[in-house]
């Protein structure tokens, strides 16, 4: 089994992403989780005990905390299904935060604005049951942070839709304009967390922060980044320091991730297995996206096209790598409707 | 073509590669750029002269203090514009009703929007209100970048007025009047939140502006708007001022 988790901040000491979730329980049923706290809607600072932090901060922490006691109490209870409980637990999270936004909340800001919320944050992530040599799994989604299965025959294919303003986008599209968040946790709106149902074979489950995928030429780069530091890591532990390394370089946003694979046994068994995917993902799509890139930083504004070329290269390749990346949500896994409504 | 790879041009770039630092070369290839810009709506007019001093000083700060917030969050930015509106009052001011700059590309630039910023004159306007409006509709007619990996398209308005409404002598406007402006405010309304080149993710407009029409109607009204109620901006907190600028600078 492989539990792999990494919280980096962008500021140290100042990350607005919670430490991820990623837990097994006895009874073998797991969770990834990650809790992206909102920095531009919910930079308000706040005073608690001496201490200052933005709203963000605050929440992304809370809301781990009660989803966490919350997969603890209730994933060990025999044929649990997460959309029968939906309701209550959306419920529960506006009562937490409502309170604490009241709680913290001394001397309100003057400002008035739509892009301002209290104690915002996103949760994405995956409660899944291994039964009969399957997966059932449950998403859960509020915000734009992601959650995906991984296998070597597929690659990373998305689990979850981004909450965002304006029509879905597909994954370049979002890439080149970042969206306006339509709907996350937060102390003061209606929010829903999404929970959608899958029946998946063998795999491992990956959920992310917007600052794993959103700083990258291209989407296949965040699966090719998870592999390539994986294949050069000895341990687990490595992986996570060579992960650092990687996206510290580039990310613009706190990066964290938490990933599961309850079948393979090491990281030796998962390098094995994801060799050919690597090589496929390096020859396919990140050496000729880097090619035009660099083409395109020669040419210093000289321009004869070449960007039009690169914006071509990468709907060309988009359209080919998303054919397995979107191959579970074209699926159309229906949302659950919560048990209650 | 690379016998190698078999990319055209990928060895060259491998072998220019090794000439720039790990550093220098991650952020090339890999993070995102952001083109930035910004349009400042000032009004020049003579009610506002015991602010105007403050107003230019904020505008020409707002540059260096957005820049810091983004270099902070590693956001890289590839062009940053800034374009200034002077208003005042088309039915006072006549041609003086607008001093408007074009783009200057700071930090190239900085002297020269400086010395536009310093040379505003707080005189004219009659009585209240001012043509707030009109500065608005003329800066989201900007032209904005096309180019950028991300974009961020900002305005940014200091005013201690209410507006005339746009439908204000329909008929008869005053001879300097500029020619394209909407004929009230639900037009104004759709060139904010229909106008191709002001995206949802892109577009931010910050009000410093008092809780009189048609301010108050926008920012209740219109997406990624923010409003300091105020006289131009007056009695701003740094903890407010950081928040705006981290909501100018992250995604929301």
């Amino acid at each position: 089994m492989i539990v792999f988790s990494v919280n980096l901040p962008k500021i140290a000491g100042k990350g607005e992403d919670a430490n991820p979730l990623a837990e097994i329980y006895e009874n073998g049923s797991g969770v990834t989780v990650v809790f992206d706290g909102l920095g531009g809607s919910g930079s308000t600072k706040y005073e608690l005990d001496g201490n200052v932090f933005t709203g963000a901060w605050f929440a992304s922490r809370l809301v781990k905390c009660a989803i966490a006691v919350w997969f603890r109490n209730l994933a060990a209870l025999p044929g649990f299904d997460p959309a029968e409980h939906m309701k209550q637990l959306e419920n529960g999270l506006r009562e937490l935060l409502r309170h604490a936004a009241g709680k913290l909340d001394h001397t309100p800001s003057k400002l008035r604005s739509n892009l301002i919320r209290r104690l915002p944050t996103t949760l994405s992530g995956v409660y899944f049951r291994f039964e009969n040599g399957r997966y059932l799994a449950w998403t859960l989604n509020a915000g734009d942070s992601r959650t995906y299965f991984l296998t070597p025959q597929s690659g990373l294919q998305i689990l979850t839709e981004d909450d965002e303003v304006g029509p879905p986008k597909d994954a370049l599209l979002s890439l080149y304009g970042d969206g306006r968040i339509s709907n996350c946790l937060d102390a003061d709106s209606e929010f829903k967390i999404t929970v959608k149902k899958y029946d998946l074979p063998a795999g491992i489950f990956v959920s992310a922060s917007d600052g794993c995928f959103d700083y990258v030429k291209f989407p296949a780069q965040f699966e090719y980044f998870l592999l390539d530091t994986m294949m050069r890591s000895g341990s687990v532990d490595e992986w996570k320091v060579n992960f650092l390394n990687e996206f510290k370089t580039f990310a613009g946003d706190d990066v964290s991730i938490a990933l599961i694979s309850r079948e393979m046994k090491d990281i030796g068994e998962m390098k094995a297995a994801f060799a050919e995917r690597h090589e496929l993902l390096a020859q396919k799509y990140v050496q000729p996206i880097d090619a035009m890139e660099w083409k395109v930083i020669e040419s210093e504004g000289n321009d004869n096209g070449i960007s039009s070329a690169r914006n071509e290269l990468r709907k060309t390749l988009w359209e080919e790598y998303r054919k397995d990346y979107e191959i579970l949500m074209s699926e159309e896994p229906k949302p659950i409707p919560n048990a209650e409504r | 073509m690379c016998g190698s790879c078999g990319h055209v041009g990928y060895l060259s770039a491998i072998e220019k590669k090794e000439e720039r630092s790990y550093e220098e070369e991650s952020s090339m290839m890999q993070g995102l750029k952001y083109t930035v810009d910004i349009v400042m709506c000032i009004d020049a007019t003579a009610s506002m002269k015991h602010l105007i001093d403050q107003v230019k000083s904020n505008a020409i700060r707002f540059y260096d203090d957005l820049r810091d917030v983004m270099d902070k969050k590693n956001k890289v930015i590839d062009q940053l514009r800034v374009r200034v509106i002077a208003f005042r009052d088309f039915w006072a001011d006549g041609k003086l009703s607008l001093e408007i700059s074009d783009f200057f590309i700071l930090p190239d630039h900085r002297d020269q929007f400086n010395t536009f910023v310093s040379g505003l004159r707080a005189t004219g306007g009659g009585n209240l209100p001012e043509s707030g409006l009109e500065a608005l509709a003329i800066a989201m007619q900007s032209a904005w970048s096309p180019h950028g990996d991300k974009r961020r398209n900002i305005i940014v308005l200091w005013t201690d007025a209410s507006t005339h409404p746009l439908e204000k002598d329909a008929r008869y406007k005053p001879k300097y009047y500029p020619e394209g402006m909407p004929k009230d405010l639900n037009e104004l309304t759709d060139m904010w939140e229909e106008n191709p080149s002001l995206t949802p993710s892109s577009k931010r407009l910050i009000l410093y502006a008092p809780d009189k029409y048609a301010w108050n109607e926008i920012s209740a009204n219109w997406s990624n708007t923010i409003q300091y109620p105020s006289t131009a901006g007056s009695g701003l907190s740094s903890l407010d001022y950081q928040t705006i600028l981290d909501a100018i600078a992250n995604s929301v």
